[in-house]
């Protein structure tokens, strides 16, 4: 199958830049990367480096300014909004600093929503989000509202989110940024667990060093450059 | 996404943010009632307008006092006596139109205001000194409920109009066989009147009716010998309304010695009429769609207003769901049935309040009337402008990028 041989993601030569028309100010300079099936990458770079610019890329949540993304093998420059939404949900998964969940909605119906976009039935997608948030210890939090939850517990419904339409690649930005350090492992953990169990691609992005670490490869980004190397 | 999916979000993000979801559609209501009682007020007196109208017979006609065609409408309408300054009628007027062939009968009028006395209240009011063949040409309208009409060669009788015996001596309610006063002497009650109900004929149903030799007797210091204030003409089936009106103006021109363009009279039939009062109502009715448009206007204003901040609250949650994979599509449905919820509950409540007030109106006597076309249109505009205030701000929201999104 050619898709083991493409890369899952890759990035040849982006750039983005930001500023009302002309380039003012080039957060992410030629950017060259491939994240395999099956790849644990951590990248590391100090706060303004343009690490969320760099993971904003790479999940098509924004345009960049020059290059090329391509998934799969399937460039994405000419793709529409909705053809980048289907990309999305179809093959990526995202978890944030910040959580990014639906307020109002309870920790099983945040884990559906990727599902029910996809259109899945009810009943298939109740038992989906359910299965995964047990298997993440929220088993008894089911119903609850994210203003219930600690903050812990929200990262766990997040990345539950993430996984519900089996993507090919998790994005993480600072997954461990809103957590105090006990917390933050507990979501490595789980991290770690979901590349050595399940086999999935991560990428996790971070300014911490020991974030890093559980990583098996690890890129550096310092000024909006990518490097490669420890 | 699928339909029934889209439906059951958008409506369950309704009912979890019930207070917001509320003050939007309050705001909606408030737009819709404001349209519906307003218009209702305006079609009512429309329609109190047309019926009156349609009251008036084809085949009646009637001679006022005044030249309508040089304006002298305003003059005449403006003195509530019906005395005209410009001309006068008089009972031999009436007696040389019976004699026109077509004519089937006549009757005359004198009216005025008078002191009227009932169980020591003292009030004035309109009294008409009227034939009572009146009361078989308006058979309908001037029906007893209690008693009966008079007749022309009774003397001192009187036959009220419906609030006249009821409303206006206060407590004291008039009945027949009662004994009142007018100009200090003494009058019996014979009949008392159907109310006629609308607010144009007011006058009608607190109106006092006595034979026309009466009236003379009253009004006889204000009047010239043998003037009358009115003259009633009921035509024959087989004539030509217009026509006939030609005659009658002949036959008043030559005893008033004034040629065609110095009338001092004006002869109304029911097609004359519906042109005078059909150009007025013209002009009604562009007032009332121009006010109809301005609290249109406002209250489309009103619902954006409550809509946008709903939606701008939103964004963020259009910016997850687009990153967790909805198109553009998904997105624009949730906030159409969203926004198109709102408008529909907003629009119910609204026309159903608009009801009310129309109906709370009405009982100050204002006619009101709320049509099905003004119900079909107000739903329509609350959920056409309930969609279109939701869509275009979350359409707009839904072009950011979901990180752009995720600022808000
Ligand atoms: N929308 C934006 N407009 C202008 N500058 C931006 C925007 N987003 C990010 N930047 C800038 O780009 C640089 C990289 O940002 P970011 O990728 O968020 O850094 P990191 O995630 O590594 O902290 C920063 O200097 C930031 O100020
Ligand atoms: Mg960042």
């Amino acid at each position: 199958m050619s898709k083991k041989e493409n890369p899952v993601i890759e990035l040849r030569d982006v750039q983005k830049c930001f500023g009302m028309g002309d380039c003012v100010f080039t957060a992410l300079k030629d950017a060259d990367l491939k994240v395999f099936d099956n790849d644990f990458i951590a990248v590391v770079g100090p706060s303004g480096s343009g690490k969320s610019t760099l993971l904003n890329m790479m999940g098509l949540l924004d345009e960049p300014t020059g290059g090329e993304i391509i998934i799969d093998g399937i460039k994405t420059a000419h793709m529409n909004s909705d053809q980048r939404a289907r990309v999305r949900r179809e093959r990526i998964g995202f978890v944030f600093q910040t959580f990014n969940l639906i307020q109002t909605l309870s920790s099983v119906e945040n884990v559906e929503v990727p599902m029910m976009i996809a259109g899945l039935s009810r009943e298939k997608r109740r038992k989906k989000a359910t299965k995964i948030l047990e298997d993440l210890g929220l088993g008894d939090k089911l119903d609850n509202l994210p203003s219930q939850l600690s903050g812990g517990q929200r990262q766990r419904v997040a990345i539950a989110r993430a996984l519900a339409n089996d993507p090919e690649v998790i994005l993480a930005d600072e997954p461990t940024g809103n957590l105090d350090s006990q917390t933050g492992k507990d979501v490595l953990d789980i991290f770690k667990k979901l590349h050595k169990e399940e086999g999935r691609t991560l990428v996790i992005i971070t300014h911490d060093e020991y974030v890093a670490r559980v990583a098996e490869k690890r890129l550096r980004i310092k000024d909006g450059v990518l490097h490669d190397g420890e | 996404m699928r339909l029934d999916d889209t439906i059951l979000y958008a409506v369950g993000s309704l009912r979890k943010r019930k207070l917001r979801s509320w003050l939007t559609i309050i705001g909606i209501i408030i737009g819709i009632t404001t349209i519906v009682s307003i218009v209702s007020i305006g079609d009512g007196l429309r329609k109190d307008i047309q019926d009156q109208l349609d009251q008036f017979g084809s085949n009646q006609m009637f001679v006022i006092p005044v030249n309508i065609e040089s304006g002298g409408l305003a003059s005449y309408v403006g003195t509530p006596t019906g005395r005209s300054s410009s001309g006068k009628l008089y009972e031999r007027d009436a007696e040389n139109i019976e004699g026109i062939p077509g004519v089937v009968s006549v009757s005359k009028a004198v009216y005025g205001r008078a002191n009227v006395e009932f169980k020591g209240k003292e009030i004035t009011a309109t009294i008409y000194g009227m034939d009572s063949n009146i009361f078989d040409i308006w058979e309908e309208m001037y029906y007893p409920v209690k008693g009966r009409v008079y007749s022309d060669n009774e003397k001192r009788v009187v036959y009220l109009g419906n609030d006249a015996a009821n409303l206006m001596f206060g407590k004291n309610k008039v009945d027949v066989g009662n004994k009142m006063e007018i100009n200090n002497e003494e009058y019996r009650v014979v009949g008392i009147m159907k109310k006629i109900g609308s607010s144009m004929s007011q006058s009608d149903d607190s109106a006092i009716y006595i034979p026309f030799d009466q009236g003379v007797e009253v009004f006889g210091s204000e009047l010239a010998k043998g003037e009358v204030s009115m003259i009633l003409i009921q035509i024959d089936e087989g004539y030509n309304a217009e026509e006939l009106k030609e005659s009658v103006e002949y036959e008043l021109m030559k005893s008033h010695k004034v040629s065609e363009d110095d009338k001092d009279f004006s002869v109304i039939t029911a097609e004359y009429m519906n042109e005078i009062i059909g150009s007025i109502l013209d002009i009604v009715s562009t007032f009332l769609l121009l006010i109809a448009m301005i609290a249109s206007v406002v209250s489309a204003i009103g619902i954006t207003n409550t809509m946008f901040m709903s939606v701008m609250e939103k964004v963020k949650e259009i910016g997850v769901l687009k990153a967790v994979g909805a198109s553009d599509w998904d997105l624009q449905m949730i906030f159409l049935i969203e926004s198109g919820t709102m408008g529909l509950i907003g629009g119910l409540i609204g026309i159903l309040l608009g009801y009310g007030v129309a109906y709370v109106v009405s009982t100050f006597g204002i006619v009101t009337y709320v049509s099905l076309q003004l119900t079909v249109f107000a739903l329509l505009f609350a959920v056409g402008v309930g969609i279109a205030a939701g869509v275009f701000p979350a359409r707009r929201a839904a072009k950011l990028s979901p990180i752009e999104a995720f600022r808000y």
